[in-house]
């Protein structure tokens, strides 16, 4: 499970934690737009490094590197599968190498952007504020969850189920004790949820106050002009590539 | 070599936590005993290392002559049931019946037998006339009935509950304490995890109390609850009813007769 | 001893919600529960059946019965939550300082009443503890300063504002417990009301809570309701209990004398021992009268010494 430690997020103060969800949300993209989109090692190095430069600066660099070791396995089946299908092995570790550059991306924003910081930056680019509460609270009670899970696991076992039996459909028959309980305690779980909602009042006017705004401060201000400036080089390098590229021919 | 031994048992958690320090204790057969402790000192743990759903990370415990290192916990169930708390959320079947059944049927007893085991604890418990509905659709009290049934069907030799008295209400209370002492009585072993004083009291003649992962004291339960160090380190609280038992065993009194006096009132005096 | 100053916080904030969803009665009685019944849809029995309680502001009163009696049925429809949430039969009426609860929502009464329910983990719903504090007082549309005075007033109240970045997933029982009561102390409102509180609380965590409300009764001076099994516990801090056995009010009065009088009716109650132990000699069980003298002996030493 430790593929997903380096998604996982952790609470620190750096500056990268510290950033505007939203500019976070519009860098990660551009990253991840701009890494897709070429072949050119070059480029790639330059994003790579970039990224490098996030990840260090949010003291995730351990956490990275774990679920690295564990997505080498993917990185190993990509560089395989593309030199199988004959595209040629540079081009195999450059597809490979765009993959670590994804899963980087993805990762340091996780690793930064706490779930509250995340459901605010989804009203911000415009989903209802409802389903950002709902996309929060299920995050909340995600390890609570996990927990009744094994709690029934445990209880089961010690009735005597046996998981590690022959044949498919009875593996998947002794799993039902365990499933069941843990979903009808999740729906009442959610009826009692919905009780104590209703007794603060939720849904009580269409809008409710945001006592927490996202206000850009002076260096998100500055990341977002040299997110501007980013892409602005990029598309012109490539731009130039292409002119030189035409010019030559 | 019959009874359960725990022998220097450590336990720590993958992440790192150190659940239990070194401990040892043995428990016979027809033995009633009370485990008591603060949140966090172990005793679920203990109960999880006892029918091997946790292995121990050093030590060892054996239950009648075999160690839970060797065998599954499908295996070790048949002989110690674990009623833990909050079980009337593992309910899964249709039936109450079913319910009941589930754990014999995974055992591999007969269908003959099944159905005699089945009926028989529903009987003891007073839900036979709810065989055929819906565990869902019992009350609460009648749920952790069953959920107490659900366990003591397969008729285990050693039964370790973790919290009985839990929401559950005062004729209830009574015919748990009733049914711990006919059972222990039939030879059974009874363990019960609680922070519920009286009931120890009521169920239990010999007292383990854990602390951060370690053993306080073993010993008969008027002697370790008459330790006021202990209660303090235990973070229990003196119920009144433990009060007046250490008055009257201060100032000479039997501790049969004291146990008299906690039965009176608990339920002798005026209600039923 | 309810200060002026801290009463008055909660009527300033009563007309502080914005529009004008409240009106005031002051003059009202804080609860009026007249001839109340219920019966929940698809049900045969009623699970309260023509209840009558009123009570006064400041009161501490203490709900008790075997389960199965209606007490979670009557604090719902002190909420409202009864008519508007459960489906069923209601008759009679339940009055908050004289609003009916028929005609106003749950979400209007929420600033007279707070309701909170046994589990403190199913009542927390955001990743950290402020913003569960606040999340009431937001859905009432309040200002992001009075919600910000709001929540650093619940959080002192209640002692846990060290933990306001915590998640609650990594609290303990009593620390959500107390999590749970800020974010319907941050609604204001003047009554409170508690199921089985203690339920998920071990008992050093229990007394601490005991603690709790008692302040916010005598400091505070909230209306406090507290349905409970484990009497023992409250029995000393309210001055009035109710008895409820299949949805009916069977005993209402001083809390010492309706306890009593359940041991004399025999009713399926917890009674603190501290109470049972006037009748000891009157048991089914023979004590020798030696041990019953001595008994009463030592128990009149014990709680004299209170």
């Amino acid at each position: 499970m430790s593929i997903f430690e380096g998604f996982k997020f952790r609470r620190r103060s750096t500056w990268v934690h510290n950033l505007d969800p939203r500019v976070k949300l519009a860098l990660s993209f551009i990253f991840l737009a701009s890494s897709v989109s070429t072949f050119d090692p070059m480029e790639l190095a330059f994003i790579m490094v970039i990224q490098l430069l996030f990840i260090t600066s949010s003291k995730s660099l351990r956490a990275w590197l774990r679920s690295l070791s564990q997505l080498s396995l993917f990185v190993l089946i990509i560089l395989i599968s593309q030199i199988v299908f004959g595209t040629g092995v540079i081009s195999a570790i450059l597809y490979s190498c765009r993959f670590v550059i994804i899963t980087s991306t993805v990762s340091w924003f996780f690793l930064t952007t706490s779930p509250d910081d995340l459901g605010r930056s989804l009203e911000a680019i415009g989903i209802p504020r409802d389903f950002s509460f709902a996309f929060t609270m299920s995050i909340r009670f995600i390890p609570v969850i996990a927990e009744e899970f094994n709690s029934i696991f445990d209880a089961q076992r010690s009735r005597g189920l046996e998981l590690d039996v022959k044949g498919f459909r009875r593996r998947v028959m002794n799993f039902l004790p365990i499933l069941i309980p843990v979903f009808v305690e999740t729906i009442r779980r959610s009826y009692e949820i919905a009780d104590s909602l209703e007794t603060k009042a939720y849904g009580a006017y269409p809008k409710r106050t945001r006592w927490k705004r996202l206000e850009l401060k002076p260096l998100d201000k500055a990341l977002a002009i040299l997110a501007v400036l980013y892409v602005f080089v990029v598309l012109s390098y490539r731009l130039g590539l292409l002119a030189g590229l035409i010019r030559n021919t | 070599m019959e009874g359960i031994s725990v022998s220097k048992v450590e336990y720590t958690y993958p992440n790192g936590m150190r659940a239990l320090k070194g401990i040892s204790f043995d428990v016979r057969r027809s033995e009633a005993i009370a485990i008591l402790g603060p949140n966090g000192a172990g005793k679920t743990t203990l109960i999880k290392l006892m029918n091997g759903l946790l292995k121990p990370t050093s030590g060892s415990v054996t239950i009648d002559g075999v160690d839970t290192k060797t065998v599954p916990v499908s295996k070790l169930a048949r002989k110690v049931g674990i009623v833990f708390q909050n079980a009337e959320k593992q309910f899964f079947a249709e039936t109450v019946y079913d319910e009941l059944a589930f754990a014999p049927r995974n055992m591999g007893f007969q269908q003959e037998q099944i159905d005699n085991m089945v009926k028989h604890i529903a009987h003891m418990f007073g839900i036979e006339q709810y065989l055929q509905r819906n565990p869902f659709s019992l009350s609460g009290g009648e749920k952790k009935r069953l959920s107490i049934a659900s366990v003591l069907v397969w008729d285990p030799t050693y039964v370790i509950i973790d919290e009985p008295t839990v929401g559950l209400d005062f004729r209830y209370r009574r015919l748990l304490v009733d049914m711990i002492r006919r059972i222990v009585a039939e030879g059974k072993t009874v363990i019960v995890v609680t922070h519920d004083v009286d009931f120890a009291l009521l169920t239990s003649q010999r007292c383990i109390t854990l602390c951060d992962g370690t053993l306080l004291r073993d010993g008969p339960i008027f002697d370790v609850l008459s330790d006021e160090s202990l209660i303090e380190k235990a973070s229990l609280v003196q119920t009144f009813t433990l009060k007046i038992a250490k008055t009257l065993l201060s100032r000479g009194s039997r501790t049969d007769e004291v146990m008299e006096v906690i039965n009176v009132l608990n339920w002798g005096a005026g209600n039923t | 001893m309810s200060s002026p100053d801290n009463r008055a916080p909660i009527v300033k904030v009563l007309r502080g919600a914005c529009g004008d969803l409240l009106k005031q009665t002051p003059m009202e009685r804080a609860i009026v529960v007249k001839d109340l019944s219920f019966t929940y849809a698809g049900e045969q029995v009623p699970a309260l059946s023509h209840v009558n309680i009123s009570v006064d502001e400041g009161e501490f009163v203490l709900i008790t019965g075997p389960s199965g009696s209606g007490k979670s049925t009557l604090l719902r429809a002190l909420v409202g939550l009864i008519p508007h949430s459960y489906q069923g039969t209601m008759e009679g009426e339940v009055k908050i300082f004289g609003m009916d609860t028929k005609e106003h929502s749950t979400a209007e009464l929420s600033t007279r009443v707070g309701l909170l329910f046994q589990n403190p983990e199913n009542q927390l719903f955001s990743l950290s503890v402020e913003d569960d504090v606040a999340f009431g007082a937001e859905n009432l549309c309040l200002s992001p300063e009075e919600i910000t005075s709001r929540v650093n007033w619940a959080l002192d109240i209640t002692g846990i504002q060290k933990y306001r970045h915590t998640p609650p997933y990594e609290l303990s029982g009593g620390l959500q417990q107390r999590a749970a009561i800020a974010s319907i102390l941050s609604m204001k409102p003047s009554i409170l009301v508690f199921d089985e509180p203690t339920s998920f609380l071990d008992p050093r965590s229990a007394q601490n809570f005991v603690m709790l409300v008692r302040d916010l009764n005598t400091r505070l001076g909230a209306t406090v309701i507290v349905v409970e099994q484990k009497l023992e516990l409250f029995f000393e801090f309210a001055k009035r209990a109710v008895i409820l056995e299949n949805g009916k009010v069977v005993a209402d009065g001083d809390v010492k004398e309706v306890l009593e009088g359940c041991i004399e009716k025999r009713l399926p109650i917890n009674v603190p021992i501290e109470l049972k132990v006037r009748y000891i000699s009157r048991s089914e069980r023979a004590l020798h009268p030696h041990m019953v003298d001595l008994v009463r002996e030592v128990s009149a030493q014990l709680l004299g010494g209170h």
